[in-house]
């Protein structure tokens, strides 16, 4: 048994040299109805992925009420004019396929996976689905029920609350403050304007079409032609948003969540989106900040301080403007220590280099798990979406890799001035009035709500 | 289940759908940064238990040659009231009968 012992490495093995990636093929098309087409091959296993996406969501119709258009993709399902809900469903268990559809700001998209012996009766149910979607009356109130439960459950969660406020202050009158709709908006939901934003978003003129997977893309092209090429209708008009003005000077505003035993912290400014040349610079920088988990943040609070158990930096790209920000759930009685290393972490990359080592880490962290999501279907399909819905540049994914290792301290630190706006991020904070009001001050004037919005 | 079974068109579709789901389960993970996760964790499993890695080729023809049959013999061998548990989940306040996990069991 002797010879079983284990043997302990003293030290993490050097990392092998990078592995060049080898890109799937992929074909574009055209229909002449307008339907964009992207197939790539990849035949890791005998199934495809897909996503029938419309480049429109709830901010193009948010004039009318609060998600609009999410409430129609739910709908999208629930009947067409030649199946029932179960048997749509019953459909789908037939085929061994999965599907779900879903809208955000500014998309709606029809998403399914089966296997690839059974891709031309899914595509038709697709199809069935852009075109001839019923909005069964039963079903909306089913719809509705649910989503008034979802709408008054959601007003517990201090995440909730803290994100729908940050993007109200960052957001004002633009649409992407918008988060969820109240119940009143639930409530008056009406058959007839859902079925108005399905024939405006639901057209081919507006839609891209994305498989990947295991097939022969001429074959696929043909039934794609053959299932979708009878649609018709044009792209609904653009609509143009006045950008929202930048907070200046950091605030604060406490929802006050009477009870509460923790307080959630989220701190955030304007950023950009992922078409600026800046993104991934700022990819990289967040990465070190507080978008990992070795990341300076994670290290500090969590792994030294023990204030909270997930801290956690983002950067939120969506098509018109982006944000960054930070988030924190911690103990009340540190509500203003863990503020004060938010900010020295942040203001720390604003003002000295970061050492190469580190840089190398975060280098290697990003290069590798973006290798890594290349594995699957499901990943490939992720990774092109981003390309295509974003309208980035053709060799966007094929010089990521390259791009992140190119980037060196002097390109943080600007990258963090730039838009780490440590003195204007707006802080929210949720959590009990009595326990925290104190410590919030601290950190700029401050404006305190209740759960439902109302300013106390 | 156990006085009819389940009829074969229902066994097919559900073979369907299983294979469709084990051909997932190897290519998938635990999200994005553990792709293949399953395919992993497969060799594992039949490495580890039956010193048999290429189970991982063959494992799915035992599935797809289950008949209706065995469905049925399996339910009423495995699927009986001695086996069977019940939980019942309710909010403190709102209280559940207190004799009604006697009522069912009985």
């Amino acid at each position: 048994m002797a010879s079983l012992a284990p043997e302990f490495s003293a030290a993490v093995p050097a990392l092998t040299a990078e592995r060049p990636v080898t890109w799937p093929k992929r074909t574009r098309a055209r229909l002449g109805n307008g339907l964009e087409i992207v197939l790539a091959e990849a035949h890791s296993i005998p199934k495809f992925h897909g996503e029938l996406y419309f480049r429109a969501g709830n901010a193009l119709v948010s004039n009318r009420s609060t998600g609009l258009a999410e409430m129609t993709a739910t709908l999208v399902r629930t009947g067409t004019s030649r199946r029932t809900s179960r048997q749509i469903e019953e459909g789908l268990r037939r085929l061994g396929a999965d599907l779900g559809t879903g809208a955000g700001q500014d998309t709606s998209a029809i998403s399914f996976a089966g296997l690839s012996e059974f891709a031309e009766p899914l595509l038709q149910l697709v199809n069935e689905l852009a075109r001839e979607a019923a909005f069964p009356e039963n079903e909306l109130e089913r719809e509705r029920r649910q989503k008034l439960e979802e709408v008054k459950l959601e007003r517990t969660s201090p995440n909730f609350l803290a994100s729908e406020r940050l993007l109200k202050i960052l957001f004002g009158a633009h649409p992407y403050a918008l988060v969820s709709p109240t119940e009143a908006q639930v409530a008056a939901y009406k058959r007839d304007d859902l079925q108005t934003v399905y024939r405006e978003i639901y057209t081919p003129e507006n839609a891209l079409l994305m498989l990947v997977g295991d097939f022969d893309p001429q074959t696929m092209l043909k039934t794609i032609e053959n299932t979708f090429g009878q649609w018709s209708g044009k792209k609904p008009a653009a609509k143009e948003f006045p950008a929202p003005p930048k907070p200046h000077g950091r605030r604060v505003y406490l929802v006050h969540n009477p009870g509460s035993v923790q307080t959630q912290i989220l701190a955030g400014c304007h950023a950009i989106t992922r078409k600026h040349p800046d993104w991934i610079r700022l990819g990289l920088t967040n990465s070190l900040y507080g978008g990992a988990f070795n990341s300076r943040l994670v290290m500090n609070i969590r792994e030294d301080k023990g204030y909270t158990y997930s801290p956690r930096s983002s950067v939120y790209p969506q098509r018109q403007h982006g944000y960054f920000s930070v988030s924190a759930a911690v103990r009340n009685d540190v509500v203003a220590a863990s503020l004060t290393e938010i900010f020295y972490e942040l203001d720390k990359l604003r003002s000295l280099p970061v050492p190469d080592a580190e840089l190398a880490d975060a280098q290697n962290y990003l290069t590798g798990v973006f290798s890594m999501g290349l594995a699957t279907q499901e990943g490939l399909l992720s990774q092109f979406s981003t390309v295509e819905l974003n309208e980035l540049p053709a060799d966007y994914l094929e010089t990521y890799r390259g791009k992140i290792r190119a980037i060196t301290p002097a390109d943080l630190m600007a990258t963090a001035r730039k838009y780490f706006d440590s003195a204007n991020m707006q802080i929210v904070i949720v959590g009990d009035r009595a326990q925290i009001e104190s410590q919030a001050a601290l950190f700029g004037d401050l404006t305190i709500f209740d759960s439902q919005g109302n300013q106390l | 289940m156990q006085q009819n079974g389940i009829p074969e068109d229902e066994l097919q579709h559900l073979k369907v759908k299983w294979r469709s789901d084990y051909y997932s389960t190897l290519e998938g993970g635990r999200g994005g940064y553990m792709p293949r996760y399953g395919l992993m964790h497969l060799l594992a499993c039949f490495t580890l238990f039956d010193n048999e890695p290429e189970l991982v080729n063959s494992i799915l023809d035992g599935f797809l040659a289950v008949k209706r049959e065995d469905i049925q013999r399996v339910a009423r061998k495995y699927l009986v009231p001695e086996n069977r548990a019940i939980v019942f989940r309710a909010p403190v306040n709102a209280g559940a009968p207190a004799d009604a996990g006697k009522k069912e069991a009985a």
